[in-house]
């Protein structure tokens, strides 16, 4: 097609870039967001109070359940972290759930508002709500696009050194591509890691074809790569589960070093003389998405035969699971993929500027093709971060007991999306970018305010406690209004400028 | 138009002919391994359906750099018969 190597790379990327670019750049971004999963749900979620007494948690949580939920199929204990402060019980009856959300003291019943947090970042980001209908395939499809492009971008910069050392800030197209070019160079790895971790996860459901005729479907694969435990029989004879959790703790910390180490206890068939618990360690100590494990029987604490280790292979995989939810960073190294995530965002953004700004310059008359990458550029680009503040907005505005609140909240954020559209359908371009910039800032600066606003106590609260997740949240949201304000200022900027600059030559032709 | 109908029949071949190859990369690699007795045969599928994400990538790179699109195509349904020749001669380990 193309006389060699290099131009069919140029032409691969860019065309692969123009078709899923927006997809891309959604993805990327709410990807980003997910890092931060627990810290934005606690933000979310500002009834949840710092749980001091760490020493008798899991005795209180046993207490509880005792009261709560005899005869229950399942209890879960999840303990509060660095990362989180949500203390809550769960249990359930057969299908039944139950959840409850524990405070700072003993009788202290919390309820949260209700709200997706965090995680619907996390689901929109690999399933983009279409769970049922192939959004897991689309994402799989984007994240292999995504290699391709990122490998055949590396073709496209012939002095990748000099190139990386250059921003020219005159005009807006040549600041643009240098920019793509550096943070192109800069995420090369990131992309690289994150794309291929994230096919990894969905490897088998992708080309499930193998998996199917050899092992009998993906269930039975996964069953026999990495056995579980022994089913429990069901007439066992009844017994009362522990009360004190003591005699596990003790055989816990032969096991595992250092305090706190318990993320999550989950009792299997309390009430059964087979019954068990499963101590989950917590997560940032391996890399692998399946933290350590450990197995005590229910009713006396003796420690019971554990999981067979899994097969090398599901455990590569379950690496790069872990990898990709990157659950093992502490707080430095999380900050630096987070913005690694949101470089390739901005990434992604300016290959889509840059590919209509190119074509732009060179046409006389306007093409529908150009008309709709424009206006597509103006609702993904400028409407999704908008979006997302919209989402953080209706967190704090809609009223607490309303029914319905998460999916409200969800539907805010769609719903701003889709005004978004409207608007860059409807105005002219460069006046559409601003706008919404501006509108994204003035967001922005909303929130902090209205959180004050609505409850002064939980800016104290926060300076006194050191409560560093809402504070972080609070002053990032501040400087990515000041991000939004500034881009706006110099884009308008750039336009008048480039505006005089065409009338002066038109005046002296 | 015959640049259209190249790159069309390109994007085809990188699309599905890609994932055929893939597909069929990770039903013939487990007899394989099998036969090798690098491993047993869940293992192996798990390894062969993980290594095939990279055919697949190699082959929707060379689907778009290979000179003639009829050589493409030819290597892609060679490779295709190569993979059932092997899965239906060794398939059955």
């Amino acid at each position: 097609m193309n006389p060699d190597f290099r131009k069919s790379m140029i032409w691969l990327h860019t065309y692969s870039g123009l078709v899923l670019g927006w997809l891309l750049f959604t993805i990327f971004l709410t990807g980003s967001l997910s890092y931060f999963n627990p810290e934005i749900s606690q933000w979310m979620k500002p009834e949840l109070v710092k749980v001091t007494s760490a020493q008798n948690l899991t005795n209180q949580s046993l207490e509880k359940l005792h009261k709560l939920a005899v005869d229950a199929d399942s209890w879960r204990i999840i303990l509060p972290n660095e990362r989180t402060q949500h203390w809550s019980l769960q249990w359930n009856y057969g299908r039944e759930r139950h959840n409850l959300s524990l405070g700072a003291n003993y009788d202290q019943v919390i309820t949260p508002r209700d709200t997706e947090g965090g995680n619907f970042f996390r689901i929109f980001h690999h399933s983009l709500q279409l769970r049922g209908y192939g959004g897991r395939y689309i994402v799989g499809v984007a994240a292999m696009v995504m290699l391709v492009i990122v490998f055949s971008g590396i073709f496209t910069h012939r002095r990748l050194f000099r190139e990386f050392f250059t921003l020219r800030l005159g005009k807006l197209l040549k600041t643009l591509t240098d920019f793509h070019a550096l943070a192109g160079l800069v995420t090369i790895p990131f992309c690289i890691m994150i794309c291929s971790s994230g096919i990894m996860i969905y490897a088998i459901m992708y080309i499930p074809f193998s998996a199917d005729h050899f092992s009998g479907g993906q269930r039975e694969l996964s069953r026999a790569l990495s056995p579980g435990l022994i089913e429990i029989d069901k007439n066992a004879p009844s017994q009362i589960p522990l009360r004190d959790f003591g005699v596990v703790q003790r055989e816990i910390e032969n096991h595992w070093q250092g305090n706190n180490q318990i993320r999550r206890i989950t009792f299997e068939k309390p009430f059964s003389q087979d019954g068990r618990i499963v101590v989950d360690r917590i997560k940032n100590l391996t890399i692998s998405k399946q933290p350590e494990r450990l197995v005590f029987s229910s009713y006396d604490g003796k420690p019971l035969q554990g999981y067979v280790e899994a097969s090398n292979a599901t455990r590569v995989r379950r690496v790069f699971f872990g990898l990709h939810e990157a659950h093992f960073a502490d707080i430095r190294l999380r900050w630096l993929l987070f913005l690694l995530g949101l470089l390739s965002s901005t990434l992604i953004a300016t290959g889509l500027i840059i590919w209509l700004k190119k074509r732009l310059i060179k046409i006389e008359k306007p093409q529908l093709g150009y008309f709709l990458v424009e206006r597509l550029n103006i609702a993904v680009i400028g409407g999704l971060p908008l979006a997302i503040v919209a989402f953080f907005l209706s967190n704090r505005l809609l009223p607490k007991l309303l029914e319905d609140r998460a999916t409200l909240e969800v539907q805010v954020f769609f719903l701003t999306w889709l005004v978004c559209l409207f608007l860059s359908l409807f105005r002219p371009a460069k006046k559409a970018w601003v706008e919404l910039l501006l509108a994204s800032a003035l967001g922005c600066y909303l929130l902090p305010i209205i959180d004050l606003y609505q409850d002064s106590e939980r800016l104290k609260d926060a300076i006194l406690e050191v409560n560093s997740v809402y504070l972080t949240f609070a002053l990032f949201i501040l400087f990515m209004g000041f991000v939004f304000m500034k881009s706006a200022c110099w884009l308008r900027a750039k336009d008048t400028a480039y505006e005089y600059s065409n009338n002066g030559t038109k005046k002296r032709c | 138009m015959q640049r259209k109908a190249e790159v069309f029949f390109r994007t085809v071949a990188a699309i599905i002919g890609g994932y055929f190859v893939s597909a069929i990369f990770s039903m013939a690699f487990v007899p394989i391994l099998v036969w090798l007795q690098w491993c047993d045969q869940n293992e192996a599928v798990m390894i062969a359906t993980m290594l095939s994400y990279i055919i697949y990538f190699a082959v929707i790179i060379i689907s778009f750099s290979r000179q003639s699109t009829l050589l493409l195509w030819r290597d892609i349904v060679l490779t295709l018969c190569i993979g059932c020749g092997t899965y239906s001669a060794m398939g059955n380990i």
